[in-house]
């Protein structure tokens, strides 16, 4: 029977290669046409024994979620694959590193530790290696020679891909890959259970591979960004390493700063000179960004913040998943305090929310905070080529009128002000975080405060015209409505297509602005649900809390599992009993 | 008939001008500060830099925390951001790096800089970013009446260590030397002329330009006033070769006696320099985001000198 389908999972320790495994697999099924969604768990230390896994989705259509189970298991360790057993599905796959003429208790139990439907095949990879090349590395490669078998793949195409990465690596490196992976693919000729997938959806169409964080680094450049600051933290690190490369041959500047609070300081600086910038961080470094934030908020300059969720609290789980940090996003700084949030739900949404989210700032004098997360920003799925090329320009409202009638704060019925940047003559004005008049002189008056800040909250509604507004999906007039945010999306459309199979009648909001609200969209559905149920990854219930308080209603909280990336199975199961009780 | 102008006229006249010059450099706002502060001075010396130089209004960025001297970008003509408190020295930056065109200065007090801020001191002066960086030290928290500060000396008693300070002050000067500063120097607010030569050498340096002023706080600091630093101060030896790091070293870590002047000059790289120079080499796609307004000012400069 063909397959829609299908899921690899490639594990071992450090050094062994499974990441790149995933990658080289994925790498191939694009090329043949198909989507894919990889995700990678590693451990939080460089070095040491920790367990890599690299886990690739291949289906005959879009996904943005992880599969509830794999069907094949390459294990480069053989203690980490055993770990790794439970995660297979029931007729599951094992491709296992055998050692020819050696009897090793762990190795043995392998074929132990399986299911009674499952087929283990022991490929002696590492003797494999040793064989082809005279070195012990490469048993990765060797493993995906015998995947490529088993999946029909044909080895003509992988040997291209070959080419591709290790080209420039050296004509050795290249051929000793070539041989590494054609000692795997005509290793013993049995007769082995082959998969056979459904033809590819989109043959012959060119798709680039591509991470949140990769697809929000482009994103930036291409609208504008002219300064990124930041430090170093887990999971968004890599948007700093791309635009560290990229932004100079942009002509843009890329500072590394000593802290957190250094860093948004400085894309304060530069915005507030009129030039595009911004930072990207996780939980730990926003929580040190909130004074910035507020001066922000205060002096109306624009900044962008991504932050890449990871668990929490605390240092907590660096590496793992979790979508805890909404009501930092939210809250996070004293005083009335209201600020841009922004969530992109898949990775492909990625390049253009952060693209709105400059464009938003820039236009409405304002920070913007972009909630993406470990799973959004480190995952990488397949994206149409030319989904990533699209620019932006300034959006800043300039001031038209004479000099001496200019006030940096002027109340508008809309409540953006003109904006002037240093370096236009005639003008000058001081930026305070200080209560201020609409010149922007200091000014305690409760009166002039009081029109200050509601001219700072009008700007949120005028801006709801050049924001996101939430998606729908499912039945129009279902009487359960699901309302999601930021990446377990994936997961629970695709539950929420499993129990509409069931006979639920379900629909679906998927919410890319949080703060501030489509309140006509929002208060439509949410007023015509019989039953809301709000999915997120965290245990306070931070974004439903956020939608009951905000509109009236009630609703049911689902805390769908910290720390992997929710599987649609779970999602379902969880929804299934708010939906039944 | 034309009369013939005295001497003494003359000198009135140009006096006029002068302080109508410096008059122009006024911000909007008065300046808050008590009846013979020193930020007095500081205030003066910026006016009295920018006619000297002839910075332009609209070329200049001032950047401060909190705190009396946080109020300081109100009270000149000019761009100023008055953000949160110790964070002047990074926001600077950003500005600096984003326009390059701009000259940027930083005002700011000891609790500010040495205190929360401290951590930033470092970084600003060892990247060698173009700023000058005004440093007004009364030894006390004023803006709070009264409080122990970073440099507040041994033994001081303030309204939070009523039985004497039990550390030992901070060095501001000695701290930037060893942090990779190229221009470092002390000032008091009791020698204005100085200090007034001082700022402006200072903001003509290109690099990090540390200038650490005493600047008495008349209201909440009792133990060190005009007359104590008077006491204590004294001005460096001229004819001095400022690059001598180990002289400067000498002079600022002096038990005996606390110097004024220069202590430090050294010319080299700065931190926006090195980045346009990677944007040149590297920007195969400069679309100017980052270099446009410093072409501008150039060819407007050109046209000037044309015209």
């Amino acid at each position: 029977m063909k397959r829609k389908e299908i899921t690899i999972q490639a594990t071992g320790g450090a050094g062994d290669g499974s990441l790149a495994t995933g990658a080289l697999i994925a790498r191939a099924f694009v090329r043949l046409g198909y989507y894919i969604l990889i995700h990678d768990t590693f451990p939080a230390e460089i070095r040491g024994f920790g367990k890599s896994i690299s886990e690739v989705r291949i289906s005959t259509r879009d996904v943005a979620a992880k599969a509830d189970a794999s069907d094949v298991l390459i294990g480069l360790n053989n203690l980490f694959a055993i770990e790794q057993i439970p995660d297979l599905s029931e007729r599951g796959i094992i491709i296992y590193d055998s050692k020819p003429g050696i009897t090793v208790k762990d190795m043995e139990s392998i074929p132990n530790h399986a299911g009674n439907l499952m087929s283990c095949y022991g490929v002696p990879l590492e003797y494999e290696a040793q064989k082809a090349t005279g070195k012990k590395l490469g048993k990765n490669v060797v493993a995906l020679g015998f995947l490529s078998k088993l999946l029909n793949f044909p080895p003509a195409e992988m040997i291209e891909i070959l080419k591709e990465l290790f080209a420039r690596k050296g004509e050795e490196v290249l051929n000793n890959n070539i041989a590494l992976f054609m000692s795997g693919y005509e290793y013993e000729d049995i007769e082995y259970k082959k998969i056979e997938l459904d033809p590819p959806p989109h043959a012959g169409e060119k798709y680039t591979i591509t991470s949140g964080n990769d697809a929000m680094s482009t994103g930036a450049i291409n609208a504008g960004l002219a300064f990124f600051a930041g430090y170093p933290i887990t999971p968004a690190s890599k948007i700093m390493e791309n635009l560290a490369l990229k932004l100079p041959k942009y002509g843009g500047v890329l500072l590394q700063t000593e802290d957190e609070i250094a860093a948004i300081g400085a894309v304060l600086g530069a915005f507030y000179t009129g030039k595009r910038a911004m930072t990207a961080t996780s939980g730990p470094g926003l929580s040190l960004m909130t004074e910035i934030i507020n001066l922000g908020v205060m002096t109306e300059t624009p900044m962008v913040i991504i932050n890449a969720m990871r668990g929490g609290p605390s240092t907590g789980l660096p590496t793992k998943v979790e979508q805890a940090d909404l009501n930092l996003a939210l809250y996070g700084g004293h005083g009335d305090s209201p600020r841009v949030v922004l969530a992109p739900a898949t990775i492909g949404e990625c390049y253009r929310i952060i693209q709105d989210a400059l464009d938003v700032a820039e236009k409405y004098q304002t920070p913007v905070i972009v909630l993406s997360d470990k799973m959004l920003g480190m995952s990488h799925v397949a994206v149409p080529a030319g989904t990533l090329e699209e620019k932006r320009a300034s959006t800043r409202l300039a001031y038209a009128g004479r000099p001496k009638d200019y006030m940096r704060y002027l109340v508008t019925p809309d409540g953006v002000s003109p904006w002037v940047i240093p370096g236009e003559e005639g003008i000058s004005y001081t930026a305070t975080g200080l209560g201020h008049d609409e010149m922007g002189a200091p000014n305690y008056d409760i009166e002039v405060n009081r029109e200050l800040a509601e001219k700072r909250f009008r700007k949120f509604t005028t801006m709801l015209a050049d924001l996101p507004p939430p998606e729908f999906f499912g039945d129009e007039d279902a009487p359960n409505l699901i309302v999601t945010w930021g990446s377990t999306f994936g997961s629970v459309l695709e539950a929420v297509e499993r129990l509409s199979e069931q006979g639920y009648r379900l629909r679906v909001a998927k919410v890319k602005t949080i703060y501030p609200q489509h309140e006509d969209i929002m208060g439509e559905a949410l007023s015509r649900a019989e039953k809301i149920i709000i999915p997120e990854q965290n245990q306070f219930g931070q974004f439903a809390r956020f939608i009951k308080g905000h509109y009236g209603v009630s609703a049911d909280e689902v805390h769908l599992p910290s720390g992997e990336p929710v599987r649609p199975g779970d999602a379902e199961k969880l929804i299934k009993g708010r939906l039944d009780s | 008939m034309r009369r013939v102008k005295r001497k003494d006229e003359i000198l009135v006249n140009l006096a006029r001008v002068r302080k109508k010059k410096l008059v122009e450099k006024h911000g909007r706002l008065r300046p808050i500060f008590c009846g013979g502060c020193g930020h007095f001075a500081a205030l003066h010396a910026i006016y009295h830099a920018m006619s000297e130089l002839d910075i332009k209004s609209h070329e200049l960025v001032i950047v401060s925390g909190i705190g009396c001297s946080g109020r300081m970008p109100g009270f000149v003509k000019c761009y100023g951001l008055h953000g949160v408190h110790g964070r002047a020295l990074p926001v600077a930056t950003g500005v600096k790096l984003a326009n390059p065109s701009l000259q940027v200065m930083v005002v700011g007090g000891d609790g500010d800089g040495l205190g929360i801020g401290g951590g930033h001191l470092p970084h600003a002066a060892r990247s060698n970013v173009d700023m000058t960086y005004l440093l007004l030290d009364n030894a006390v928290y004023g803006l709070t009446k009264g409080q122990v500060a970073p440099t507040t000396p041994y033994g001081d008693k303030t309204s939070t260590t009523p039985y004497g300070n039990p550390s030992r002050p901070l060095d501001p000067v000695a701290l930037s030397l060893v942090h990779g500063a190229t221009f470092v120097s002390r000032g008091f607010s009791g020698y204005p002329d100085d200090l007034n030569d001082m700022v402006a050498r200072g903001m003509k340096h290109r690099g990090f330009s540390m200038i650490h002023i005493y600047s008495p706080c008349v209201t909440f600091n009792k133990n060190e006033t005009y007359e104590r630093y008077y006491e204590i101060s004294e001005k460096l030896p001229g004819g001095r070769d400022l690059t001598n790091m180990n002289e400067a070293l000498c002079f600022a870590t002096s038990r005996e006696k606390t110097y004024l002047g220069i202590f430090y000059q050294q010319a080299g790289p700065t931190l926006e320099e090195n980045m346009l120079r990677t944007i040149e080499s590297q920007g195969t796609f400069d679309d100017g985001r980052i270099t446009a307004s410093l072409k501008e000012k150039k060819a407007t400069r050109a046209k000037k000198k044309a015209t």
